[in-house]
């Protein structure tokens, strides 16, 4: 067997070597275009790979550094500009996974697998504290059993060219642009939120569907408004439930860590339910009161509060740098140490 | 490395520059055989290791059987090489399998024994090198072939890295002979094997990621019991994932070989065209299905000693061809269905065979038609978790009543999955006696690069999920 056998020498090879770059170049300018009229974005795929990406930079943390854990509030909510502009001799990464439950595998890994003595700050519910949920630590094994140099490389490029092109988001695929084109002779609406290369999340309710956004709302409100019909559990039981953080929080502080939980803001007809369900001052702040815990919980701040969130529990991009400034101010207010940076 | 990533892309760029750039022979291979360890190793460079042991063992064993001259002492080193090979498949692909079936046997019989589980990363590639060590041995101690006289050859048929991963097996003969002499630089030879490269991606990219694995995963991954079209729909684009996913690695693999200038056999033709089972086989995993046509089922006996024998044999075969894909019962029964599909054929072809309506098109037709269907059944036990699984979704295929349905597939994900088959079968039925170099040697050249450009397009514009080859698992 030789080469011969599968050349095909009667194609004019050097013509289509010339025509498909120009072709692929002209489809791809074309596709960038009308995505661009339409108002799409670039958006960094946030996978396994990134949330390594991020997570193997938690080992070059100081003791004056900061790991920000939680879920999507947290990677909605947070601006890390804001938070390099007040403290820019410090680092920070942001590890929170979007629509994963409770952090709690994270922040396990990080005291049990890294030497970090720096500040974790938690966004947690009164819910997701007291959850035995595992689905965060995926990712995390990701990162010991798949994350090899070649997917950090890959992942390395795929962020520079998602951070850059509009066709690499798969949420404006080529699929769904000539599919809506096809269908109903009009460009696909944008999808409303886009991730950065350091995780965090902008949501941008302007860009958002009116009406899908309503429906959103009452969706999520009336699955609490069911939540809330149900007697919740006597505080006993709850704590008993939570009993997990409280070695992992110990072994913490042990070596010099600073722990601070965080409750994000929602929206205020939510929080009407939420507080029926788990009124803070019988289970948030005992809680932080028995492990000798500080804490922020937006209810407790009236400025935190006044905050507009339209699908009931993320902030707009728009909001987000005030927020986490007035945010920084309060956390740094029950947790000094924050404001501490290495001596020059 | 993945043929679908970026860093394949720049690691291809460097070697394919490298590698012509290159004056002599030896060094050229010599630079293949470094690239493809470092392609092995950016998955995991300890388990370079085991390619080089692998290396060793297939070379040096099959140099001392061929020097052997006592027919005693080629039989004992031809044992001991195969136990050092497939005792390492076994211990790194078999072991938690075998340690499970164990535990379970003697707990059912009341001893109480609960071994620790076994933490053993599967190697990737294991089983289609440790295939291409045995067949290279035994074909030396049958004097097929001779003893390779250059490890240098040998560790780059083994190592090779466009067929590394996830093949096809290949033959030492078929490859050791291309390393004979300089493989030229040939501009037609590296178009098409882009072409090809091109293909392969847009088959695993576009068609089995982006189109048919959500669908896919919308039943096997959800729990609950489907209604019929939801449990035809879910497997039907289960049916294309896998030919799309395999087949396209396939098609890039022997792209990329052929960009180097090297040639590597054809693994699939056009398989849901096939008319019965064996044509089936002779079409689908080519390279393994004559592996295990040459490996154990002649070895066996074939059909040499008698009808009995002969089905005993085909059985055998087929359930170890299961086994090799996957450590799990459900690979066993999958390829025991083959098994029983190949014995029933040859059952009904020794005793209707003579008639002549099976000559007829639309009988042909029908029968591929058939074969089609029969084989989206034995998917179901290769991508199902569990044997309840597949027992829900094989009655869900076999029931038109949907009254406990609680697993319902959208009416757009069924008509899209249907289509895709359709065209997949399309394709298959009408270019099934054709080979592809024949069929675009007669195309106009700006159709080629329009097909390639679009292609591209939608390689570029439509990233599913970052999901591995269903091969490498093997």
């Amino acid at each position: 067997m030789n080469a011969e056998d599968r050349s095909i020498k009667t194609i004019k090879w050097s013509k289509i070597g010339i025509l498909t770059p120009i072709l692929l170049i002209a489809a791809l300018s074309v596709n960038e275009t009308l995505l661009k009229q339409a108002k799409h974005q670039p958006s960094v795929v946030s996978d396994a790979d990134l949330f390594c990406d991020i997570y193997t930079r938690v080992r070059d943390l100081g003791s004056e550094d900061v790991v920000f854990l939680g879920a999507s509030r947290m990677q909605a909510g947070l601006d890390l500009d804001t938070f390099y502009d007040r403290y820019p001799n410090k680092k920070a990464v942001l590890l929170a996974q979007s629509g994963k439950g409770s952090s709690y595998p994270v922040f396990q890994d990080i005291v049990d697998k890294t030497n970090y003595r720096g500040i974790a700050i938690i966004d947690e519910t009164e819910g997701t504290l007291s959850s035995q949920n595992n689905d965060q630590l995926p990712f995390v094994n990701h990162c010991y059993d798949n994350f090899s140099i070649n997917r950090q490389l890959n992942r390395g490029m795929s962020t520079w060219l998602q951070s850059h092109f509009m066709f690499l988001n798969p949420q404006s695929s080529s699929l769904r642009l000539w599919g809506n084109l096809a269908s109903q002779r009009k460009l696909p609406v944008p999808f409303y939120t886009k991730t950065l290369s350091d995780r965090q999340q902008l949501t941008d309710y302007a860009r958002a569907d009116p009406k899908a956004l309503q429906t959103l709302h009452a969706g999520r409100l009336k699955d609490i408004q069911n939540g809330a019909k149900e007697p919740s559990a006597p505080f006993e039981t709850w704590f008993a439930q939570t009993k997990h953080w409280q070695p992992l929080i110990e072994k913490f502080q042990q070596r010099g860590g600073k722990v601070i939980f965080v409750r994000m803001p929602v929206a205020e007809d939510r929080w009407k339910f939420e507080s029926q369900i788990y009124p803070p001052d019988r289970y948030w702040q005992p809680w932080m009161n028995q492990l000798k815990l500080k804490s922020v919980h937006f209810a407790d701040y009236p400025d935190l509060a006044t905050f507009k969130l339209p699908d009931t529990s993320h902030l707009d991009l728009r909001d987000k740098a005030a927020f986490t400034k007035i945010w920084l101010t309060h956390l740094q207010a029950q947790l000094p140490s924050l404001s501490a940076t290495k001596p020059k | 490395m993945l043929f679908n990533s970026y860093t394949f892309f720049v690691f291809f760029c460097f070697v394919a520059v490298g590698y012509y750039l290159l004056p002599g022979w030896n060094t050229r291979k010599l630079f293949l055989l470094g690239a493809s360890y470092i392609f092995y190793a950016a998955w995991n460079p300890p388990f370079i290791i085991l390619i080089l042991f692998s290396t060793i063992v297939g070379w040096g064993f099959a140099k001392l059987i061929d020097r052997a001259t006592q027919p005693s002492s080629k039989k004992l080193l031809l044992i001991v090489s195969l136990i050092i090979s497939l005792g390492l498949l076994g211990f790194f692909k078999y072991g938690n399998f075998l340690l499970n079936n164990f535990t379970s046997l003697v707990n059912t019989i009341g001893i109480n024994y609960q071994p620790a589980h076994l933490d053993i990363i599967l190697p990737i590639g294991i089983s289609f090198y440790t295939f291409e060590t045995v067949s290279y041995i035994l074909d030396v101690y049958f004097g097929k072939s001779k003893a390779s006289a250059s490890l240098l050859d040998y560790a780059l048929y083994l190592a090779f890295f466009p067929h590394l991963v996830a093949g096809p097996i290949l033959r030492a003969d078929e490859f050791i002979s291309q390393c004979d002499r300089k493989q030229p630089f040939v501009f037609s030879n590296f178009c098409w094997g882009l072409s090809l490269t091109t293909l392969g991606l847009f088959e695993k990219v576009v068609v089995a990621d982006g189109v048919l694995a959500p669908i896919v995963e919308s039943l096997y991954s959800a729990k609950g019991i489907p209604n019929f079209a939801s449990a035809w729909g879910g497997t039907l684009a289960f049916t294309g994932q896998v030919f799309c996913d395999f087949a396209g690695y396939s098609t890039c693999s022997i792209g990329i070989a052929l960009c180097l200038g090297f040639v590597l056999p054809l693994n699939f033709h056009f398989p849901y065209a096939a008319i019965g089972f064996s044509d089936f086989w002779r079409r689908w995993h080519i390279s393994l299905s004559t592996w295990l046509r040459d490996y154990l089922y002649i070895p066996l006996g074939g059909n040499r000693k008698g009808n009995t024998r002969t089905q005993f044999n085909l059985m055998i075969t087929m359930l170890l061809g299961g086994l090799w894909h996957g450590a799990a019962w459900t690979f066993v029964v999958w390829g025991g269905l083959h098994g029983l599909y190949l014995i029933g054929e040859r059952l009904l072809t020794k005793s209707l065979g003579h008639y002549s309506i099976w000559k007829r098109p639309i009988v042909k037709f029908l029968l591929a038609i058939l074969t089609f269907i029969l084989v989206c059944f034995t998917w179901v036990f290769f991508r199902a978790t569990s044997f309840e699984q597949a027992t829900t979704i094989l009655v869900a295929m076999l029931t038109f009543s949907s009254k406990s349905a609680t697993l319902l597939l959208d009416g757009k994900s069924i008509l899209t999955a249907s289509g895709v088959m359709l065209t997949i079968v399309g394709i298959h039925w009408l270019l099934k006696d054709r080979n592809l170099e024949d069929i675009v040697a007669k195309l106009p050249w700006w159709l080629v690069s329009s097909s390639l450009a679009i292609m591209l397009y939608a390689i570029a514009t439509l990233p599913g999920e970052d999901r591995s080859f269903i091969y490498f698992q093997f």
